[in-house]
């Protein structure tokens, strides 16, 4: 059951919070954001300061269970990142590594967590995307649950007959996906191919204009949102390049531990 | 031998149960079919076979061995589970490797290991096939490999999910034959299908699954033309059963052959009387 339990902070699930309903663009802007400042710092304090700006959000979505089973089956990703850059680096560096994934995980959680695959097309147009990009976009999120039970149903067949994916090396242990990778592949193919057939017999593509069933529209609270987020980017932006600008006092909480 | 005792199971603790109570118990070397609605649970009852889902309550036993205590690898030289999509299941190059890949794991001897896929080749009827891929191979043949890659692992329970789906008349009557030879080796046959005619035609026992409990365990006719449970299940009988109703009517002491075998010479019989 991992790899479903690994998807639950990613699925969309029906929802009446602040979050589920603020404009799906400034959802992806703050997803965008994070990842950005995230990428932009590699110290531990700047990393949990970002941490504690997109927790708050989950909160107010109240998807902490969904976004803590996410985070609970990815323990061994972070064990090995942990593991690898206190090897290679240091540990305040891996410890810095381990919350950026932290932060990248959460505020895409967010994301995916509070977006209708219908509202992320919607937004993707809006942001004057030619359609059939935008659509492909959300009809591809809109099958994570499908590949996600589809993995589960060959891993299961493979188990059947005696494949034993949690014993073995790390070698084994990848070439046992070969098992698992190769069916789902050619389903996803064959599938994809379907699909396309099925849109082309119901006449897609076939008129340049097109109207929405749903219509996306920015609020005051939705620009309110927007502009902190913009302020936050700016301002980190600011203090990577102008290191300057950092009192006096503050330098040790950009600097890396001594270890 | 398959023991169910008092088996109720649920996905997770905050989804309505799929099985509920359902003791049973199969011996080795019998042919047996489970029926019963879209969602009744057939295939959850399946997976709690070989260990790929515990009970939530109760306990199952196979051949001995409690399920809740053993690995999905053990239990899987005991059941051999054919899922209903062998596109789940086939990965190698040929046809061959997909049957080396399944005992590989087995701990045999290089020499049993070469018997058995040669035995399966021929006994599936796909050593024209051995290399092959198994994807440039028609529905039926990919059925057969995906049968064969169980096989060749020669356990004591063999369980088919669906294997009758989108299968031609000369395909059914394959799988049939292959099947019942099956059974003579001594093997447990257990069928998920929707497929009456096959049923009554090849299993001599059946279970009827309603909403996760079963409501009809027997001889197959003897299911099939109870009412009740037909009705119950929402199931239609098949047409030699309808046959003898019909004449029922008219007829109150034409008795219900207990077998397809029988019908035949109770039908010679009743015209006799005429
Ligand atoms: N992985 C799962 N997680 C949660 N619920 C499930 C899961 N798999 C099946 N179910 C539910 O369990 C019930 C029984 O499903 P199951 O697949 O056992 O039915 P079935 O008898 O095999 O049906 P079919 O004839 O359609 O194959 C259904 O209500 C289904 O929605
Ligand atoms: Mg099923």
């Amino acid at each position: 059951m991992t790899s479903l339990k690994l998807l639950e902070g990613f699925r969309f699930l029906e929802g009446q919070s602040f979050m589920h309903r603020v404009d799906p663009r400034v959802k992806m802007f703050l997803a965008l954001v994070f990842m950005i400042l995230s990428l932009l710092f590699d110290t531990v304090y700047p990393m949990i300061t970002l941490f504690c700006l997109t927790f708050p959000f989950i909160i107010i979505a109240q998807r902490v269970k969904r976004w803590f089973l996410t985070i609970k089956s990815s323990i061994f990703l972070f064990l090995l990142i942990l593991t690898l850059n206190t090897i290679f680096l240091s540990f305040s560096a891996a410890v810095a590594m381990c919350l950026r994934l932290l932060v990248l995980i959460s505020s895409f959680s967010i994301f995916f967590l509070t977006v209708h695959p219908d509202d992320l097309a919607a937004a993707l147009v809006a942001l004057k995307l030619p359609y059939s990009f935008s659509f492909s976009i959300s009809l591809s999120f809109r099958y994570v649950p499908t590949l996600a039970l589809e993995v589960q149903t060959i891993m299961e067949a493979q188990k059947s007959r005696g494949l034993e994916l949690e014993k073995g090396n790390l070698f084994t242990r990848v070439k046992n996906f070969l098992p698992i990778i190769v069916p789902l592949v050619l389903l996803s193919m064959r599938r994809a191919l379907l699909v396309a057939e099925s849109l082309e017999s119901r006449g897609f593509g076939t008129s340049e204009k097109r109207n929405f069933y749903k219509q996306i529209s920015m609020s005051a609270k939705d620009w309110i949102l927007f502009s902190l987020l913009l302020i936050l980017l700016v301002g980190g932006i600011f203090i990577k390049i102008m290191p300057a600008l950092i009192p006096d006092g503050f330098a040790w909480f950009f600097q890396n531990w001594p270890l | 031998m398959i023991v169910l005792d008092n088996v109720s199971f649920r996905y997770s603790n905050d989804t309505a149960w799929v099985l509920k109570n359902n003791s049973l118990r199969i011996d080795q070397g019998e042919y047996i079919a489970i029926l019963g609605q879209n969602g009744a649970g057939k295939s959850t009852l399946v997976r709690l076979l070989n260990g790929l889902l515990r009970p939530t309550q109760g306990n199952v036993y196979i051949n001995g061995m409690n399920t809740s205590n053993s690995s999905v690898a053990e239990l899987a030289r005991e059941v051999g589970l054919v899922f209903q999509n062998p596109d789940h299941q086939l990965f190698a190059q040929t046809v061959r490797d997909e049957l080396q890949f399944s005992v590989k794991t087995l701990e045999w001897s290089a020499e049993k290991q070469n018997n058995a896929i040669k035995e399966t080749l021929t006994q599936l009827d796909l050593t024209l096939f051995s290399d092959r891929s198994p994807f440039k191979l028609s529905g039926g043949e990919k059925r057969r490999t995906s049968i064969g890659t169980i096989w060749v692992r020669d356990p004591s329970i063999l369980i088919l999910d669906e294997p009758t789906t989108g299968q031609d008349a000369v395909q059914k009557r394959n799988l049939a034959s292959l099947l019942s030879r099956l059974q003579t080796y001594g093997k447990t046959i257990f069928l998920v299908t929707h497929d009456i005619e096959f049923t009554i035609k090849h299993c001599p026992r059946v279970i009827i699954l309603k909403e996760g409990q079963i409501i009809g365990d027997g001889p197959t006719m003897k299911v099939f033309s109870n009412q009740r449970i037909m009705s119950e299940a929402c199931l239609f009988p098949p047409q030699i059963i309808r046959l003898i109703w019909k004449l029922q009517e008219t007829h109150p002491n034409l008795s219900m052959p207990n077998n397809p075998q029988e019908f035949t010479q109770s039908i010679e019989n009743f015209l006799k009387n005429q």
